[in-house]
């Protein structure tokens, strides 16, 4: 449906994005993920026509639509402040995209009932855009963007600026309202979780690229890059010194990889704590526990190998935890290559 | 015990002087205008409802501020928009000196556009000498469109900064988010750009409009005898016909109306205050042919209309009538010529008025720094309804005020009649919402917890302002006695009542010489004109520099 072509853009000679090139399907949630600075929210305001491409192209259904006006692409879009409008009442915000269609009044009301029915706001229609929380903003926000029924909708972190709480609920039913209308959405966040939950794919970016565009499942479990395994929280990376015949030279002893990389990873959901030794053929990393944190619904630890290298591994609530210092054994069930 | 006794006693200062400095004076003025001789008289009043020449200065006060008012926020809004949307190099700078205006006394400001378009001015003389024509070909002297020009000059400043400060605080993703949702420019101007501004709009409008409905050096100077405002009418009233129960009545006419006024501009600011949203920038550098049309034109407006009249009062100050480059003008100032309207030397006003704003910032900052705390609700929370009270002196006309003192305080219990001290008392009311508007956003944006914290490790009342308030609130202070110190110096309203011969101020001066005939008093006029811009002029960049980032209470 949105074919984004080789797309780069330059803010005062400076790169912001550097090459994106990414399709998304009509119906199809994208969720652009990435830490601050990384242009996921410039790639949302070219694609909304807030800012220009210095290169590249834009083709909504094979047509370009770069040179037309913001204000006639007919997309919607949700800001992560929400910038409501102070000076007009709820209804009178979500009835503003009808009015520069120009539809009847008739319709509108037809059409902002419907709206603020969708987002749970039945009755808030007269409420002062002051006298809302920030929950119902973002519901106000959202029905602003929904109600001219948008052939594209985005959304630049949306949920930003709620807490956690408020953040994971309303991130469910996010989804579950873009799926019911049948929307293409885009949705911008610098939170995993909150990408995981909402996306049918994610684009991880980096430094104006697209570092990685694969299923929540498949960004999680199998991250190409190290910036991508850094970024989702997965810190045990570890150098390749040498490579030959499908085994790799690390620090930590030689392991069976079929590929060669620089970097293995060494997914914590994959660590267990010994003592199976038994198991001749399994590779295992001895050292101190140098940190035990209680997590809640399980225990991270830290494990100190002799090189200096640092694994951090789960282990259920349930158990009895080691204590500092003391020498433990990691069964280590599977390497993943990573580029650097 | 003691700490209730010192809570009652800094809660009295502030009322107490504007009670005997300002509540006694007016009522004074109510009893002479009212009961004149010991029985109630309407008579005054009703002169002023039947006499039309009563009613037309009304209008004509009234039409002039109303226009005033109108050309100011259609010149300011653009500029506005300009200096809220695009950045541009000296873009501060610009602002800074676009509001030296404000802080220039009326004379100042009354001979430099007599010294620019004035029937001597370097413009006529310029176009005289050009063209080979007889007579000045901008004859703009004594006409209402001068005074209105005047009065854009003064307010253009004011209402931008209102504007473009409350601008430059709204969410800039409101007007992406109307685009998005299909907004052309047209639509953005009118259903979201206008409609959030409003209430800065209005505010401005409201204090242009209080502003220039009480103008007095201005229309006096500029406007000739066919021209009066309300507070030219109390003035001619007082001074020329003694007519003092006119006099009063007019003046009560103008306080009960200023008062409406400020009641709704205290409350506007208060949601002003409020409504301060997100400090995302807007600003946006000049990329295309329309940004350098739209910077280009603003900064041209700005040049014409504020930089060249000043331009003029100081070129006309070391130059001739016949072109000669001499600092005759300023030599003179110590001279005391014969046959002049002066006592004395004019230089001598200089230490007159140095001295007179001295003791007028020492006394406004004492009381004002106690009246932010009262206003601020620290002493109680009932403070804040007294905020449009202490406002009110600065929309009471200067001229009410002195002509209040001349009638009030000439006589037991309190006669201060020929004590010098009458001139600062009444600079200091006049200085005093300055003061209090310096301090009181820094003294509202003070959690009450940094004192809770201060008394848990120890310290008392005393220390907790010292070591606390004190140097948090030191900037907005200094910017109030500054503020205080540049109003007593331009100050001319009150001055012209209660300034004594021989002690007059530099504005007093400058007002009497250009009422006088002669090259020289005109020189003399102007010099002394530029000499006081000078003072203004570097009050204001401390000012300037001084002024804690977001505090704009004016």
């Amino acid at each position: 449906m949105l074919t984004i072509h080789d797309l780069h853009v330059d803010f005062a000679g400076k790169p912001v994005l550097r090459g994106v090139n990414v399709q998304v399907g009509a119906g199809e949630i994208l969720c652009l993920l990435g830490p601050s600075g990384c242009g996921k929210t410039t790639l949302l305001r070219v694609i909304a026509g807030l800012e220009q491409a210095s290169q590249g192209d834009l083709l909504l259904d094979g047509q370009s639509i770069q040179a037309i006006p913001v204000n006639q692409r007919g997309f919607g879009l949700m800001f992560q402040d929400f910038a409501l409008f102070p000076h007009l009442t709820v209804a009178q915000n979500v009835t503003f995209g009808l009015e520069m269609q120009g539809r009847a009044a008739e319709e509108r009301q037809q059409r902002v009932r419907e709206v603020l029915q969708l987002v749970d706001l039945d009755g808030f229609a007269d409420r002062d855009i002051a006298r809302l929380s920030g929950g119902e903003r973002q519901r106000v926000a959202l029905a602003r963007s929904l109600a001219p029924r948008p052939r594209l909708l985005m959304l630049d972190e949306p949920l930003g600026s709620l807490d956690a709480a408020l953040r994971e609920q309303l991130v469910i039913e996010l989804r579950a309202i873009i799926k019911r209308v049948g929307l293409t959405a885009i949705h911008v966040t610098h939170d995993q979780r909150e990408a995981y939950a909402i996306a049918d794919r994610i684009a991880l970016m980096n430094q104006g690229r697209i570092e990685q565009l694969d299923t929540p499942a498949q960004v999680y479990q199998h991250p190409r890059t190290a910036f991508a395994a850094r970024f989702l929280g997965l810190h045990n990376l570890v150098p390749v010194t040498r490579w030959r015949d499908g085994v790799a030279e690390t620090a930590l002893g030689r392991v069976p990889v079929s590929t060669k990389s620089d970097l293995l990873l060494l997914h914590p959901d994959h660590l267990t704590l010994g003592p199976s030794r038994s198991a001749g053929e399994a590779f295992t990393v001895e050292g101190k526990v140098s940190e035990v944190t209680f997590l809640g619904e399980a225990y991270r630890l830290k494990v100190h190998h002799a090189s200096g290298i640092e694994l951090q591994l789960r282990i259920p609530a349930a158990a009895i935890p080691p204590v500092l210092g003391q020498l433990v054994t990691v069964d280590v069930g599977q390497v993943l290559p990573v580029r650097s | 015990m003691l700490a209730h006794m010192r809570r009652y006693v800094l809660i009295l200062l502030p009322l107490g002087f504007l009670t005997v400095f300002y509540v006694y004076p007016l009522v004074t003025i109510f009893g002479v205008s009212l009961a004149p001789e010991g029985q109630l008289d309407l008579s005054g009043f009703t002169r002023i409802i039947t006499g039309s020449y009563y009613l037309e200065t009304l209008a004509f006060t009234f039409g002039q501020a109303l226009l005033s008012t109108a050309l100011t926020l259609v010149f300011a809004l653009p500029s506005a928009y300009v200096f809220t949307r695009y950045q541009f190099p000296g873009k501060s700078l610009l602002m800074a000196l676009a509001t030296l205006p404000f802080v220039l006394p009326t004379v100042v400001v009354a001979s430099a556009f007599l010294a620019l378009i004035g029937p001597r001015g370097l413009l006529n003389q310029a176009l005289m000498s050009l063209l080979t024509l007889p007579e000045p070909p901008i004859q703009l002297d004594r006409t209402l469109t001068l005074i209105l020009i005047v009065h854009v000059f003064y307010n253009y400043a004011v209402a931008l900064r209102i504007i473009a400060g409350f601008w430059a605080n709204q969410n800039p993703r409101m007007e992406e988010a109307a685009r998005v949702l299909g907004a052309d420019s047209w639509q953005l101007w009118w259903r979201i750009r206008l409609p959030i501004l409003r209430p800065a709009i209005l505010a401005a409008g409201i204090l242009v409009f209080i502003f220039t409905f009480t103008s007095f050096g201005v229309v006096l100077i500029l406007g000739g005898p066919q021209y009066a405002t309300l507070e030219v009418e109390i003035y001619r009233q007082a001074t020329a016909i003694f007519n003092l129960p006119m006099a009063a009545a007019l003046s009560l006419v103008q306080i009960g109306f200023m008062l409406l006024l400020m009641i709704v501009y205290t409350r506007l600011q208060r949601r002003l205050a409020s409504d301060l949203v997100s400090s995302a920038r807007i600003a946006t550098p000049v990329r295309s042919w329309r940004d350098r049309v739209l910077v280009g034109g603003t900064l041209l407006f700005m040049l014409l209309m504020l930089f060249l009249p000043l331009l003029a009062l100081v070129l006309r100050s070391v130059v001739t009538l016949d072109g000669a480059v001499t600092l005759q003008y300023f030599q003179q100032l110590n001279i005391n010529a014969r046959g002049s309207v002066l006592f004395v030397p004019p230089i001598n006003a200089i230490g007159n008025s140095l001295a007179f704003a001295l003791v007028t910032t020492l006394l406004s900052v004492v009381l004002g720094l106690v009246t932010a705390y009262l206003l601020a609700g620290r002493l109680g929370q009932f403070g804040q309804w007294f905020d449009p009270i202490f406002m009110l002196p600065l929309a009471t006309s200067a001229v009410t005020l002195g002509f209040g003192y001349l009638i009030a305080l000439d006589e037991p219990p309190l006669n201060l009649r020929s004590s010098p001290i009458l001139v600062p008392l009444a600079h200091t009311l006049v200085a005093l919402p300055f003061v209090v508007r310096s301090v009181l956003p820094s003294l509202r944006s003070l959690p009450p917890n940094l004192g809770e914290a201060a008394q848990v490790l120890g310290a008392d009342g005393w220390q907790v302002f010292r070591r606390i308030d004190l140097p948090i609130i030191s900037r907005g202070l200094l910017v109030g006695a500054t503020f205080a110190f540049t109003v007593s110096m331009g100050e001319f309203g009150a001055t012209t009542f209660l300034a004594r011969p021989d002690t007059p101020t530099i504005p007093v001066v400058i007002f009497r010489l250009l009422g006088q005939p002669g090259v020289l008093n005109y020189g003399q006029a102007i010099a002394m004109s530029v000499i006081l811009m000078l003072v203004s002029a570097i009050s204001f960049v401390s000012i300037e520099r001084l002024r804690p980032a977001g505090t704009r209470e004016f």
